[in-house]
């Protein structure tokens, strides 16, 4: 058991696997941005599934859409690659983080100051002088205390050890930036699993609407307004709102895109709109049916023309039916301006259609129906996302980890002084600083600093 | 003031192609000056200063630009691929500037410039009347630095794939008149440094901006997920480079399809619906 824990442990343990990681995400973000994705609400439905695969999938990809389906490529990122390729990486990162500690550590303490000669002439950068100063050792010190060097040094028998390093703390911004993807996740979590997201709350203008999931708010549309750039371009959408909490009014807003409307972490975003009509009908008796404003979210299109429907019910009758109307800018043989269709339907099977003018009483199978006005309906998108606060602490961090690590990349420099038995001394530098872009030029410069001042002792 | 927009931006693509050909003149002469031998002949770095000074008279001009349009329009250039490809040749005029003064390398800075004309050129090839900005985009502030964010990345990353494909030519061929390979290496860690932060903040800010806008932080939109993968890229490239040593060849290849990624983000749009499907 303790073996396999331990393979495992190696096998997450290895930057290797990370990177192998990372360019599989790579990849299949790649195919997952080339290829259209399925919506949500299809995914979830095998039906509608069905259908847009034939009527989306098909026409693009061909014969090929059975097997990219099939690879769930047309659901990439809820597709279990994609989520397996992040786990595993999310798992190579925690493993890494811990197994880094103990080398951390060791670099927050400093590590040896003597070490064997082999080391002092290895490395990228590392260089060898002969002084007759008569206190390098001071020298040396004096240019790396002006460089914020915390120098470390060991005297054994003739020779001199020195170990100096900087921004030894700012190695630890690298778990801030790694431990910030493990928060985001977290975040993520936290919202689909205590938040709602209704993507879409439609509330036609006049009526009040429950917001539901426990929240027991309900949401009230004064007006909506849409406007326009003479080119027909949309310029602005907003809703003016009243929002009720248990029936008292709470808050009066406006919303628009860019604006949402913020109550106890509830958040209100307008999304969309479309048309809505007021009806009313009445029983040949004179009792009121339905007095409502009916939303118009179907869109009938037909060779001639574009056209609204919306759906109702008379319960009292046994009778569904819907009322059809033109949509704007388009002409329409059949319902012009001013005009409504209605088409009744009992168990499935339509038994009239007929159509009626805006204001005018009109009997349909001696129901009296009328056509009072036209309206607007507002369509919301209402969340609350208790994750959120923390995708934005975990954002921040996540910037200043990567600065941190970048900007002040950790640096050690080395040094060996041997008195020599002809007189002077002879000393070997060597410096380290992986992260850093310009290692090479920063030691060049070190090594003519401490020339220099090597050269001032002498005189 | 639509007139000075397009006279700035015309002068500045003439300007461009005099640079270009200032950069080859000096890199030719300097290499003749070379393969002579002789000892007194000036460096490439003296004999490029007319295309530094022009570059440097470009960058003003494309400034002039983007600032006139962004007076005339009211907001910076975030609202279609014209203001996006002039902002994105301006990023790499900038950084071109920045790595000639940090690196004194003509011949990666005249891989920028090849690369900005040829945006400039197609800038000049798309519609370029400002439109009136859609309700989602009515947030100067957060998409101007969204944007401004972007183009420097962008910018960057250009030098960096400048200095991996001379790194490529360079390992071969060992040119005396070009830099070695490995200050072109360093060149492009150098560019990763700088741009990926940047790169970092984009999506960050995009995000922010996204939640705002639409209600959601994070929706696999292809634009979205064309960044996502750019920015895995270069975070491979990184960790490759601190954690496994890699140098050479390697790297500089991670670094050119990093950049083949950028120009997919950035032209994704022709080629994919979504979102951010402007024109």
């Amino acid at each position: 058991m303790g073996k396999v824990i331990d393979r495992l442990w190696d096998f997450f343990s290895s930057v290797k696997l990370a990177l192998v990681l990372m360019l599989v995400l790579t990849g299949l973000g790649l195919i997952g941005a080339l290829l259209i994705q399925a919506p949500p609400d299809v995914i979830s439905d095998p039906i509608a599934y069905e259908f847009w695969l034939e009527d989306a999938a098909i026409p693009k990809y061909g014969a090929w859409t059975p097997l990219l389906s099939l690879l769930r490529f047309f659901d990439m990122f809820h597709s279990p690659w994609f989520l397996g390729a992040g786990a595993l990486l999310v798992i190579s990162i925690l493993v890494c983080s811990l197994n880094r500690w103990q080398s951390l550590r060791l670099t927050l303490s400093g590590g040896p100051v003597k070490l064997g000669e082999s080391f002092y002439t290895s490395g990228n950068t590392h260089r060898e002088l002969a002084t007759r100063a008569t206190s390098p050792q001071e020298a040396i010190t004096r240019v790396l205390t002006r460089h914020r060097y915390r120098i470390r040094t060991e005297q054994h028998q003739d020779k001199f050890y020195l170990a100096a390093d900087k921004y030894r703390s700012f190695r630890l911004a690298t778990y801030v930036s790694h431990l910030s993807i493990i928060l985001f996740i977290i975040g993520f979590l936290i919202g689909s699993y205590f938040g709602f997201r209704n993507m879409d709350f439609i509330v036609a203008e006049g009526a009040r609407q429950d917001v539901g999931y426990d929240t027991n708010l309900s949401l009230y549309l004064e007006s909506f307004v849409d406007e326009y750039y003479e080119d027909g371009a949309p310029k602005d959408y907003r809703s003016q709102v009243k929002l009720y909490e248990n029936g008292a009014e709470v808050k009066s807003a406006t919303i628009r895109v860019n604006h949402p409307m913020i109550y106890n972490g509830v958040r209100f975003y307008q999304s969309f709109f479309g048309p809505a009509v007021k009806v009313q009908v009445k029983s040949p008796t004179g009792e009121v049916l339905l007095n409502d404003v009916v939303l118009m979210t179907q869109v009938l299109q037909s060779r001639v023309a574009r056209r609204n429907a919306g759906e109702f019910q008379l319960p009292q009758l046994g009778l569904t039916g819907r009322f059809i109307s033109s949509a704007t800018n388009t002409f329409d043989p059949m319902i012009g301006e001013g005009e409504l269709g209605v088409e009744l339907s009992q168990g499935g099977r339509a038994i009239a259609l007929d159509k009626m003018v805006k204001g005018t009483p009109h009997k349909v199978v001696g129901l009296e129906f009328t056509y009072l006005d036209d309206a607007q309906y507002s369509g919301f998108q209402v969340s609350r996302d208790p994750g959120n606060a923390l995708i934005w602490i975990a954002s921040s961090l996540f910037i200043i980890g990567i600065g941190l690590v970048l900007y002040f990349p950790y640096k050690q420099v080395w040094v060996m002084l041997q008195s020599r038995s002809a007189g002077g001394s002879r000393l070997l530098v060597r410096s380290a600083a992986p992260r850093s872009f310009n290692a090479a030029s920063d030691f060049k410069s070190l090594i003519g600093e401490i020339e220099n001042e090597l050269a001032k002792k002498k005189a | 003031m639509a007139g000075l927009e397009n006279i700035s931006l015309i002068l500045a693509m003439v300007g461009l192609g005099i640079a270009v050909i200032f950069s080859i003149v000096a890199i030719v002469s300097s290499r003749k000056a070379k393969a002579s031998g002789d000892p007194g002949a000036v460096g490439l770095w003296q004999l490029d200063k007319p295309g530094i000074i022009m570059t440097a008279v470009v960058l003003v001009l494309v400034t002039l630009s983007i600032v006139v349009r962004a007076i005339q329009t009211g907001h910076g250039p975030f609202s279609n691929m014209y203001e996006f490809s002039v902002a994105f040749s301006w990023g790499i005029v900038a950084m071109g500037l920045y790595f000639q003064w940090r690196f004194k390398a003509p011949t990666v800075k005249l891989v920028g410039l090849l690369v900005a004309l040829g945006l400039l050129l197609f800038a000049n090839t798309l519609p370029s009347k400002p439109v009136p900005l859609v309700p989602a985009l009515q947030q100067s502030y957060l998409l101007s630095v969204h944007v401004a964010c972007a183009i420097f990345a962008y910018g960057t990353f250009t030098l960096g794939f400048g200095s991996a494909i001379l790194f490529l030519v360079q390992n071969r061929k060992g040119l005396s008149w070009m830099p070695t390979p490995e200050t072109l290496d360093s060149m492009s860690y150098h560019a990763v440094v700088i741009g990926f932060p940047f790169l970092t903040l984009t999506i960050l800010l995009g995000a922010l901006w996204a939640d705002i806008a639409w209600g959601r932080y994070w929706g696999w939109d292809p634009k979205e997920t064309a960044s996502l993968v750019t920015w895995l890229l270069y975070a491979a490239y990184l960790h490759a480079r601190i954690m496994r040593g890699w140098r050479g060849t390697k790297a500089a290849t991670l670094i050119i399809v990093g950049f083949a990624a950028v120009l997919f983000t950035f032209f994704g749009n022709y080629i994919f619906s979504g979102l951010h499907s402007y024109k």
